[in-house]
């Protein structure tokens, strides 16, 4: 990532004192950052492994039926659970806590809370999907986890952000820069979403009529907010840096922002078209996830004109390809839930193969790509190598996954519609027609699976290896130029 | 800007979500209550049992919903209702007595929200829960052979016991018997009806 082409404009030469400071600030969140890694890659196995048994289960219906702990119904949850809470999210704070110490420029004494907090979390988070797995999980998607480990993560989550603002909180007057203004946006919203959705559905007893537009709301903001404006925070830090390019249009970056949060939250409803909602409601969902592809626009316009030409060069590179491949499958995950909400495409494709896939390709395809890249480019900053060959590898084998998802949800769950729709249809011809494409799904799970044990490996092995001093040079300027309001 | 003034409009535009999509249905779709019907005059939705809300958990935390929706919906658009999945649409004062409502997002099975207007005897729920492959050739639905235990058969033979076919019978002189777990679960499926009258969700006319 040194090479640099003629073309790209120069880079600010950095004055060494302010290198050593930058060295010295990425020292002190080291291990506080490495542990939120390790965690989530611990969680990212554990919840692609839950995944491939549920996968396996799809296929071969009587694998594991011995016992009431590995029911598909149980696994499933288990293993969303764990990528959602576990891996996304850990690895996005992890990320947004370095980006914060970066920003505020300040030397961090003292992770003692943030390291439990992580702790509890992961506590929390053991017991929540051990939980579910032993018939505690509350039904309701992504709101499995039982009452007590809900309200650890989010107390571990309070203590963490309490920790952040304390001692990272930037200087006044400084300006707020968009990648950091996603991150600690998304803060805010997960905090607002897990407190309200569990305090509503999980702590407390609603009746069943309002069950469907809250978790709609939460499942949406959810993907849609939390771990979306996590990976965008990375993407918005890390893609302008690599190409050594400020960003391209802080007016598109603004546009972004707000238009993603505003059609963000009301996207929620699109899993309930036709279904016992009011129609408005419906109606109005239907109309913000189309509208989302207008910020995805946005923001695939800004990040392509930032890279502009060094595009290949990126590409090269086994970390940035991570990156731009994660902006791609965003962009093709928002288009993709836009698809399916237009009313007579979901009298199709709902209820399908389809929305699994959908569901696959945001956690593997927009959040782990992108995450993944942000973990491996930091590595080398804590002073931690890896294989660049078997960093390649592990992106084609997520990518071939990724692939398989695809093309199966897309014309199995075409097929496997039209069977539905199709009153002549009887049922078990329906389960007929889909079962090769489960196969295929389940191929792609297990290749995803290999990708990621690969990829704790290569973590594992690289972090193992004592610090060295940081083998990319820390002088690289961060671009700080583009504030969410100008 | 000053990150007062961003969160300031943080939650003014995330909140009107908020607002209009967990506010404003908690409290209106919260507060409907049951009515008693003007054309039957009887209470709708009618009442459940508690078996069934019990059985609700039962099927909460298996994870059914993660194969079965229950929600029928209307014509012209979706084929619902000519499939056979219910008389009517459903709407959210269809779901007032659960807790909570188990919508779903996919249909590897077929929707639940009126089987209990299908199947009628208890017997069936318990030989497709034991072991759903024998009732159903074909079916990629999990048996759930753990909600039900093998006992020494004591004199008479159990109403209860499963009329078992297939590979996993019992030993001789035992009996296959459904848990009290899965006798709420089948309860509450078979108080999956919604065939009763509301005024919000009229029938759509019978084709011959
Ligand atoms: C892996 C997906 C899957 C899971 C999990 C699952 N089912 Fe099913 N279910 C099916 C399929 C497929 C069918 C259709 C074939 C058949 O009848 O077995 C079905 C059929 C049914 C039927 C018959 C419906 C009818 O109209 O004939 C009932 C009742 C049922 N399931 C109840 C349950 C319950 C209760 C649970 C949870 C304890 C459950 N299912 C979990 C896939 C699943």
């Amino acid at each position: 990532m040194t090479a640099s082409t003629p073309t790209t404009q120069p880079t600010v030469p950095a004055d060494s004192s302010a290198a050593a400071r930058r060295a010295e600030v990425d020292r002190s969140v080291r291990g506080l950052v490495l542990f939120c890694f390790a965690s989530a890659i611990f969680w990212l196995v554990v919840g692609s492994f839950l995944q491939v048994i549920s996968g396996t289960q799809l296929v071969i219906p009587s694998f594991l039926d011995c016992a009431a702990f590995f029911t598909f119904g149980r696994v499933q949850p288990a293993g969303l659970t764990a990528l959602v809470f576990g891996w996304g999210s850990l690895a996005g704070l992890g990320f947004g806590i370095w980006q914060m110490a970066r920003a505020s420029g300040k030397v961090v004494r003292g992770v003692t809370l943030p390291v439990c907090s992580v702790i509890l979390w992961n506590l929390a988070l053991v017991g929540g999907v051990l939980g579910i797995l032993a018939g505690k999980g509350s039904g309701i998607p992504y709101l499995e986890l039982p009452g007590p480990a809900a309200f650890a993560i989010l107390l571990a989550f309070g203590l963490l952000v309490i920790w952040l603002l304390l001692t990272l909180r930037g200087t006044p007057g400084q300006p707020l820069y968009i990648a950091k203004a996603f991150f600690v946006v998304a803060l805010f919203l997960f905090a607002w979403l897990y407190s309200s959705a569990n305090t509503l559905l999980i702590w407390t007893v609603s009746p069943g009529s309002v069950t469907g537009p809250i978790e709609g709301w939460f499942e949406n903001g959810l993907f849609g907010l939390w771990l979306t404006f996590l990976s965008l925070s990375a993407l918005f830090y890390l893609l302008p840096v690599a190409a050594g390019r400020p960003l391209h249009s802080q007016g598109l970056a603004t546009f972004a922002f707000w238009t993603l949060l505003f059609f963000g939250g009301w996207g929620g409803m699109r899993y309930f078209i036709g279904g016992p909602i009011p129609a408005w409601m419906v109606s109005a969902s239907v109309v913000a996830t189309f509208l989302l592809i207008l910020p995805a626009l946005a923001v695939v316009t800004n990040l392509g004109r930032t890279i502009g030409d060094a595009g290949s060069r990126l590409w090269e590179a086994p970390t940035t390809r991570y990156l731009i491949a994660g902006l791609i499958f965003y962009f093709s995950w928002v288009v993709g839930c836009a698809f399916v909400a237009i009313p007579t495409v979901s009298s199709i494709f709902h209820f399908t193969i389809y929305q699994e896939g959908l569901t696959l390709i945001a956690i593997y395809g927009f959040v782990s790509l992108t995450l993944i890249g942000a973990i491996l480019t930091l590595l080398p900053r804590f002073g931690h190598s890896f294989n660049p060959a078997s960093a390649s590898l592990h992106f084609w084998l997520i990518i071939v996954g990724l692939g398989l998802f695809a093309t199966s949800a897309t014309i199995g769950g075409l097929l496997q519609g039209f069977a539905l729709y199709d009153v002549e249809v009887s049922f078990l011809n329906v389960v007929d027609y889909v079962f090769p494409f489960r196969v295929l799904v389940f191929v792609g799970l297990l290749t995803v699976f290999a990708a990621t044990l690969g990829f704790a490996a290569l973590f594992a092995r690289s972090v193992y290896v004592p610090a060295k001093e940081p083998a990319v040079p820390v002088s690289q300027p961060v671009p700080q130029n583009v504030e969410v309001v100008a | 800007m000053k990150s007062s003034s961003l969160f300031l409009g943080v939650a003014i535009v995330f909140g009107l979500s908020w607002v209009g999509l967990v506010a404003y249905p908690y409290v209106e779709l919260g507060g409907v209550q049951p009515e008693v019907s003007e054309e039957t005059g009887s209470l709708v939705p009618p009442p459940v049992s508690g078996v069934a809300i019990e059985g609700q958990r039962v099927y909460a935390a298996n994870g059914c919903v993660y194969c079965h929706s229950q929600q029928v919906r209307p014509l012209p658009l979706f084929t619902d209702i000519p499939k056979g999945l219910g008389p009517r649409q459903t709407v959210a004062r269809d779901y007032l007595r659960y807790q909570p409502a188990s919508l779903g997002r996919v249909r590897t099975g077929p929707d639940l929200a009126n089987v209990g207007l299908r199947r009628t005897e208890a017997s069936w729920f318990y030989q497709h829960l034991y072991e759903p492959s024998v009732v159903s050739p074909g079916s990629n639905m999990p048996a759930y052979r753990y909600l039900f235990e093998e006992r020494e058969i004591q004199g008479q033979r159990s109403d209860l016991a499963v009329n078992v076919q297939g590979p996993h019978q019992p030993k001789p002189g035992y009996e296959i018997v459904p848990t009290p777990e899965a006798q709420a679960l089948v309860g509450y499926l078979m108080s999956l009806k919604r065939d009763y009258p509301l005024p919000e969700a009229p029938k759509p006319p019978e084709e011959g």
